[in-house]
């Protein structure tokens, strides 16, 4: 595979992916007729040179210069706006004296660059544009050619690698003698337009961040974005009361609204007036900031499409069984608003995501050029696993490519979200960059790998980095390089380590039922590292050993994230089996085992997860634990250890209680409280809610019709479970508006379940209210309950519209249907009876 | 495992129990025990036993309804529903009446207790006119739905419902009702860790109990010896999860059971009794010092509530050829001679109706221990308990 990428790109030329390498002349010795510019730890007379009028980036690229030769050689050469008279200079970007040596900066690809030698003068001249080179801003980072010049300078003359952020990662060889070569004249520019290495969360400051970025090459030439924009561009908010027919229609319905701000509210991309309107916004938003040369026309995320016969016209297949692929009609779209913009915007582009129902190449439709697609190949290292998903995804590639469309490529790779856990597949990884870079329409990648992850993923992230500039490279040789660079004698063990977890892995995936589902990748956790889990811990003692004999204390800190990164990985493990098995079958001993290994797991976090500990990304960890509603919220455990099961006793025609709810996800005190009483008569149990919202007037009522979504609005629900030795359970949503949703849930949710419910609500100056009665005879219950009976119960609160907020009775630290989560009803005796 | 043998075996050597002196004898007629570093924990009983006077052991428990008393006809804690009525010290239901009770967050007292999740509710009821009468128990928090309906003669007999608890550690309601007839009930009680109740327990915790005794270094070889007692099992009959311990003597008080070396433990097993092997049997098990284990096991589908001779023979002096036995009512009922064993370390806890965490449960007389393998005969001597 690699032999023929290395033949097919050098046999390939192309607007957005360029072949590897460039002019490499044969070097001669550098004794006989080099340029010494560093002889036994002396310099000659060496003076850095930038042009007056440079842009930023040569400057900041002539600072580090400096820098990086100060701290290989111990020799300071000086930055000047005049070249010498004698000695060396090195003319650093763009210059009147590299231009009358024949190295034109204007001719370079975009941010390519070139290194020469012309008798006692170095040249490093790159192509840049205007901006600060430290803003990697989607938006507003420029080209930093002459940057990445010097980046290569100290790459091939000092074997400069930067392995993560920060002095811990810059390594770099020292040497006390520096010749160049005479005849050297060296050429590179990325393979990749746009290369974005980037996860979900950032642990450290932009300004470390985008050193480290620049360091390893990425960057873009162009600005590309192509975010869920319809909800900023035509938002139901605005046009959805006159203009109904703009949006989307579903089960009968113009969907006007959106969903938690940005959700929701899909577009009928039919409709010519939709079209019209979304190219004057791009020729409108183009005039204002000419810079920004791409203008996303992506759908929403989430919410269903229309169903309206001009927009199902436009679908030719299935995406999955009942569910239309998209893809043809968003193409459609596409080329509609390209050709209603016309000539009014020179230069633009317009892009839109093609995932999920639009992820499958176009059948009839060819896209127009100017038209860019992202987010095609976004699928998970655990599924590149399987041959058929690789072949699946070159099949697709492919096909988009002979589609006309431009190509940006997302993999999020390790799943979105996922608990930073070292998983190596750089197989599967470099499958998915060269690959693309096959097809000249690609014109660029964007990679979910977390650079605050060196201790788990640091290899894949420098591997990534490489194949993007240069896709053409060897990947073992890319890892060996990293595994000396960066671990000098422990280079073995950790080595051995992470191939030891790249077996496994492929191992474990293998045995994985094939499954598109992102929420499943759990399952290969236990069975790739509990199998290995022995043989690491030899491995980082290994290394650590190493470690301790080393008086580098980079070295010894590298070493040590890896290290800490199999700790973490060992206590997640732990934890995630303690879970599973304690959702088998509750108990109270395995609650207070999970309470200890949370306690590991929280400490853990609090030495590990800050700023500048590249163990493992923390935050990634926390979204991930609430991505997943994986319930390691120590208070759940620590609730059912105790034993405290909350209960609330009522009586017949007795005071009815009150119960105060508390927030969902921590059991601690919610922002707005929710009171609710309950009570029981002859015939109904009687819940009423009491809700209390800062801001009424934003409550979102929108849903009517009875067995709706209630649950997207501002909403209470009741959760009943009359017989505790029976699964069946009962559900009532209710929201502002008085609309009910209930469902009978034994194995599946019915929804055609009628509960027989009494409903009134309305609309109160602190927020709302709701009184509910539920007949007996609805729950299968021929006569009330008798003294002493017990039902299951939970209260919730689902808060919407003023903010989220999630609050219940018995908090489920997670979904609210958890049914051994429940608190209890007693019903006792009325207070008079004997 | 090799085979056992469930035939008679004629020894040859073994010792009459005539020539024998038991290394710890101990007749249980009272609740003190007779030697010095003996201790008889917690016996829930003193009464009359095989021979002279025995003891009741039984696990530790505790009482979870909060009130067992049935005194006083005004009660916060007893639902009466449909003509149920306290008076006289029980409970009287006629037919369709019933008394329920809450008891709210199971939780045992008893500190590291592990909680096993199964729960016993009991009671004693007695048909209060005419011969008979029908009552049913019922529990609501089991897993699955627990009724179970009992016919009671004029005489008090204890009855009782069983199950595993799948209300967690909520609040839970027991019910009894008349079904036919009018029931007298007294002495409830729902307690964990048992599908078969122990005794009434009106107070708080039921503590430790069994018989323990600390041989003095050497005293118990255990390389070969005899243990003999006699046991009314409360369990005979039933099914439930867990092992009762009849025996177990060790080189450590409570070792671990991974690491038991040089031990002997009788338990009774009573989990499957569709089962013809130690599932539904007495099963002894030797584990000598390299931690290699030897096991017999004999069905228990006879065994009744009345009481019986056990004993326990073998003899692993020869690492090649070791003989172990297992005899009820002075029948031998299996065995095995070739036995291979590294040989076993004297004891230093020796316990009667205690150990690993289960429990006798029953009556207990008569506890000897000779450091001798005796004779069939001399087996049948002692199950005629003579002396």
């Amino acid at each position: 595979m690699r032999g023929l990428l290395v033949a097919a790109a050098l046999a390939l030329s192309f607007s957005g992916c360029k072949p590897p390498g460039g002019v490499q002349p044969a070097t001669s010795s550098p004794e006989e007729n080099g340029l010494v510019l560093v002889e036994k730890g002396q310099s000659p007379h060496t003076t850095i040179v930038v042009a007056p009028n440079s842009l930023a980036t040569p400057k900041a690229a002539a600072e580090e210069l400096q820098r990086l030769v100060e701290a290989a050689t111990g020799q300071r050469w000086p930055i000047a706006a005049e070249p010498s008279a004698d000695g060396v200079n090195v003319i650093v970007g763009p210059h009147p004296l590299a231009e009358a040596a024949g190295i034109h900066a204007a001719e370079l690809p975009n941010e390519g660059f070139r290194i020469a030698v012309r008798g006692n003068t170095l040249f490093i001249v790159g192509h840049d544009t205007k901006g600060d080179p430290w803003d990697m801003h989607w938006l507003r980072a420029c080209q930093t050619g002459t940057l990445s010049g010097v980046v290569g300078f100290a790459r091939k003359f000092f074997h400069a690698r930067w392995l993560l952020p920060g002095p811990e990662g810059e390594i770099l060889q020292k040497r006390d003698r520096l010749v160049i070569p005479a005849d050297l004249d060296i050429s590179e520019s990325p393979g990749f337009a746009s290369r974005k290495i980037l996860a979900g969360f950032e642990c450290q400051s932009a300004k470390d961040r985008a050193r480290f970025f620049r360091f390893n090459r990425l960057g873009w030439s162009h600005p590309s974005c192509y975010w869920h924009n319809w909800f900023q561009t035509i938002s139901p908010e605005v046009y959805g009361k006159e203009h109904p027919e703009w949006f989307a229609l579903v089960n009968g319905n113009r969907i006007t609204r959106l969903h938690n701000g940005s959700h929701g509210g899909q577009l009928c991309v039919s409709n010519p007036e939709v079209i019209r309107k979304m190219a004057d916004i791009a020729v409108e938003e183009f005039k204002k900031n000419p810079a920004n040369t791409v203008f996303s026309i992506s759908e929403n995320d989430g919410g269903k499409h229309c169903e309206c016969a001009n927009c199902r016209a436009l679908d030719v297949e299935d995406w999955h069984p009942g569910l239309p692929s998209l893809s043809e009609r968003f193409a459609h779209f596409a080329n509609a608003v390209r050709e209603q913009i016309g000539d009014r915007a020179p230069g633009l582009t317009i892009g839109y995501y093609a995932y999920h129902q639009g992820e499958l190449p176009t059948v009839h439709t060819r896209l127009l050029p100017g038209i860019r697609v992202s987010d095609v190949t976004n699928g998970y290292d655990v599924h590149y696993q399987f041959p058929e998903r690789r072949s699946r995804q070159h099949k697709m590639m492919d096909a988009w490519r002979r589609s006309g469309a431009e190509m940006e490529m997302v993999s999020y790779f390790h799943g979105m979200p996922w608990w930073s856990l070292p998983t190596f597949s750089p197989e599967a990884l470099a499958d998915l960059i060269q690959t693309a870079a096959q097809y000249p329409s690609s014109t660029g990648f964007w990679i979910g790998l977390s650079d605050g992850a060196f201790g788990t993923t640091g290899n894949e992230w420098f591997l990534a980095a490489e194949l993007l500039w240069n896709p053409g490279q060897n990947v073992e040789a890319i890892l060996d390089d990293f595994y000396t660079t960066g671990f000098g004698s422990a280079a073995g063990p950790v080595r051995a380590y992470f191939d030891l977890i790249r077996v496994s892995f492929a191992r474990a995936a293998a045995q994985l039922p094939f499954s598109e589902d992102e929420t499943h990748p759990d399952t290969w956790v236990l069975p790739t590292f509990d199998p290995i889990r022995a043989e690491a811990d030899q491995l980082i003692a290994q290394a650590r050993a190493t470690a301790d004999k080393t008086d580098d204390p980079h070295l010894r800190t590298r070493i040590g994230y890896v290290a800490n990164g199999w700790e973490w990985t060992k206590i997640q493990c732990d934890v995630l089996r303690a879970i599973t098995a304690y959702r088998k079958e509750p108990s109270r001993n395995k609650a207070g085992e999970i309470v200890e290994l949370l306690t590991r797991r929280e400490a853990f976090i609090a030495k590990h997860g800050r700023a500048g500990d590249y163990t493992f990304n923390w935050l990634d960890v926390k979204e991930t634990d609430f991505g997943r509603a994986f319930p390691v919220n120590r208070s759940e455990y620590e609730m059912a250890y105790a034993g405290n099961v909350k209960s609330v006793a009522i009586s017949e025609g007795g005071k009815p209680v009150t119960l105060e709810m508390v927030e969902n996800r921590s059991g601690g005190k919610p922002i707005e409280p929710t009171h609710v009483t309950v009570s029981y008569g002859t015939d109904a149990l009687h819940v009423a809610f009491e809700v209390f919202d800062s801001n009424p007037d934003k409550l979102l009522a929108n849903v009517t019709q009875r067995d709706g979504e209630v649950w997207n609005d501002d909403s209470v629900e009741i959760f009943l479970k009359p017989r505790r030795s029976s699964p069946v359970c009962y559900q009532l949503l209710i929201n502002p508006a008085g609309t009910l949703c209930d469902i009978r849930h034994d194995g599946k949710a019915d929804f055609g379940w009628d509960s027989g419910a009494t409903v009134t609500a309305a609309r109160t100056p602190e927020g709302w209210k709701t009184q509910v009665a539920i007949p007996y005879k609805s729950l299968g219950l021929n006569a009330p309950p008798l003294p002493g009976d017990i039902w299951g119960l939970n209260l919730t609160r689902s808060r919407h519209g003023s903010g989220e907020e999630n609050s219940a009775w018995s908090p489920t630290f997670g979904l609210f249907f958890r049914p051994e989560r429940f608190g209890e009803i007693v019903f006792t005796k009325t207070p008079d009876a004997p | 495992m090799k085979p056992c043998h469930l035939v008679a075996l004629i020894f040859l050597g073994g010792t009459s129990v005539h020539a024998a002196e038991p290394i710890f004898r101990e007749s249980l007629d009272a609740a003190t025990p007779e030697q010095g570093n003996v201790k008889l924990l917690t016996p829930t009983a003193v009464g009359d036993g095989r021979v002279g006077g025995a003891v009741l052991l039984e696990r530790r428990t505790e009482n979870l309804l909060r009130e067992v008393s049935l005194q006083s006809p005004a009660t916060d804690a007893w639902i009466l529903l449909d003509g149920g009525t306290i008076q006289q010290g029980h409970l009287t239901l006629p037919e369709g009446a019933a008394a329920r009770q809450v008891i709210p967050s199971l939780e045992t007292k008893i500190a590291g207790v592990k909680a096993e999740g199964i729960y016993c509710f009991s009671l004693s009821a007695r048909a209060a006119k005419g011969d008979t009468a029908r009552i049913a128990l019922s529990w609501d928090g089991a897993e699955t739905e627990s009724v179970k309906e009992f016919t009671v003669g004029r005489e008090w007999q204890r009855i009782w419902i069983a199950a595993r608890n799948g209300a967690g550690s909520g609040s839970t309601t027991v019910t009894v009702r008349g079904v036919e007839g009018t029931v007298d009930v007294e002495k409830p009680q729902f307690e964990e860790g048992g599908t078969v109740p122990t005794s009434f327990l009106d107070s708080e915790v039921r503590g430790v109990s069994g018989l323990v005794w600390m041989p003095e270094e050497n005293a118990f070889d255990q390389n070969k010896g005899t243990i003999s007692f006699w046991i009314k099992p409360e369990w005979a009959g039933e099914t439930m999860t867990g092992a009762k311990t009849l025996f177990q003597s060790s080189r450590e008080e409570l070792p671990d059971w991974k690491e038991m070396k040089s031990v002997i433990v009788l338990n009774a097993w009573l989990t499957r009794p569709e089962a013809n092997d130690w599932q539904y049997g007495l099963n002894l098990r030797i584990t000598d010092k390299a931690l290699k284990s030897t096991s017999l096991s004999v069905p228990l589908h006879e065994l009744t509530k009345d009481w019986h001779h056990i004993a326990l023979t073998w003899d692993l002096s020869n690492p090649q050829d070791g003989r172990a036995a297992i005899y009820i009512d002075g029948e031998l009922r299996a065995s095995d001679d070739q036995i291979h064993s590294s040989g076993m370390e004297p004891a230093t806890a020796v316990f009667f109706g205690q150990g690993g965490g289960g429990y006798l449960d029953g009556w207990l007389d008569e506890a000897r221990i000779y450091n001798v393998e005796l004779s069939a005969n001399d087996v049948k001597v002692l199950s005629e308990a003579k002396e």
